[in-house]
């Protein structure tokens, strides 16, 4: 089974896959045997979800500016 | 191959020297996981002796936690209700106490370390007063993945960019026949700092500034990047007057294309037709 990050890095390094149809998608992370949960989240952009599978911790703010 | 081990071993001798007096390098991992770092900047990352890390979310954050065994993030600073002029304030205090101890700092910042981000430029300005060798290395920023996504090329008709609260404060002029790129909408008039989001009624007010210069009906484009290789851009084409309708988070941009023909300056257009005759004259 393949590491998620590991998986999302090498999509998105490669050109074949980093535009993939949904169809395309399925079969990559079927052949590289990403958590059923995770491949859901993933297919579902659902981040929240994909972040809580992966133990990442939420994000509270992206903004590093403040308008003078 | 002897020589150029012994030269590499020699140039690691002298970064160990470098780095006993501390450095701090920010970098940007670009606005995709995966699609966007450098290759110098991963090397950075790799290289430094702890990183703090300022993403786009969490799952970047494990992305660069492969990198480095020392990766901390600065998302424990932000707090609602708390100024965001504070928590940037504790961002660079924390970098700078860890180069100040003598270690090779990164910070890893989303998209561009020096695009619409203060904590970086802060820092290194900081670090290089103090003495530090400090530097920044580009990324890709929203900015560039804009530009490929909507089809954008800012030489056409010109671009300008506001931090969108900034253009509410201040009397700025906008000309409506170039693009216009508005960042940090989601906050847009928020003048204490302190809120991660304003709401329709602060955005009514922004539509009520570009609406100086611009038709209520003129498109509006709202846009995120994808930060993860599986989404998509959101890519949301709505009118000025929609604006405060539309669902605008942190993450979001607001593009208003030209409004109007580049209209020609024919006094300097004769200026030049002039030089043009006299230079043919004295050919």
């Amino acid at each position: 089974m393949t590491d998620a990050i590991d998986f999302l890095e090498q999509l998105g390094r490669n050109s074949r896959l980093r535009h993939a149809h949904t169809a395309e998608l399925q079969q990559a992370m079927a052949g590289a045997r990403i958590d059923p949960k995770v491949r859901n989240a993933l297919l579902g952009d659902d981040t929240q979800q994909l972040g809580a599978l992966l133990g990442a911790e939420p994000n509270v703010c992206c903004l590093i500016v403040k308008p003078d | 191959m002897a020589r150029l081990q012994v030269q590499l071993l020699n140039e690691s001798s002298v970064e160990n020297d470098v780095s006993s007096a501390g450095s701090l390098v920010c970098v940007g991992v670009g606005m995709t996981l995966g699609s966007h770092l450098t290759p110098l900047s991963r090397s950075y990352i790799e290289d430094a002796d702890v990183v703090f890390a300022a993403t786009s979310d969490g799952i970047v954050e494990l992305w660069l936690a492969k990198m480095n065994r020392d990766v901390r993030s600065l998302q424990s600073f932000y707090r609602e209700g708390k100024s965001r002029a504070e928590t940037y304030r504790q961002m660079v205090a924390a970098m700078l106490t860890e180069v100040r101890a003598g270690k090779r700092v990164c910070g890893a910042f989303y998209g561009h370390p020096g695009v619409f981000a203060g904590v970086p430029h802060d820092a290194i300005e900081r670090a290089r007063r103090e003495g530090f060798d400090a530097r920044m290395e580009p990324g890709v920023s929203a900015e560039d993945c804009l530009y490929a996504d909507l089809g954008i090329d800012p030489g056409r008709y010109g671009c300008q960019h506001f931090e969108a609260s900034q253009l509410m404060l201040y009397r700025r002029r906008i000309d409506p026949t170039a693009y216009l790129v508005l960042w940090q909408v989601g906050v847009a008039g928020d003048r204490s700092l302190m809120r991660f989001a304003t709401g329709a009624d602060y955005r009514q007010v922004l539509v009520d500034v570009l609406t100086r210069d611009y038709d209520p009906g003129h498109e509006a484009i709202v846009y995120k990047v994808a930060t993860l290789p599986t989404q998509r851009p959101r890519i949301e084409r709505t009118t000025i007057a929609q604006l405060p309708a539309t669902e605008i988070d942190m993450h979001v941009t607001v593009v208003i294309p030209p409004a109007a023909p580049l209209q020609p300056d024919e006094q300097i257009r004769e200026r030049l037709a002039a030089l043009d005759r006299l230079g043919e004259q004295m050919s």
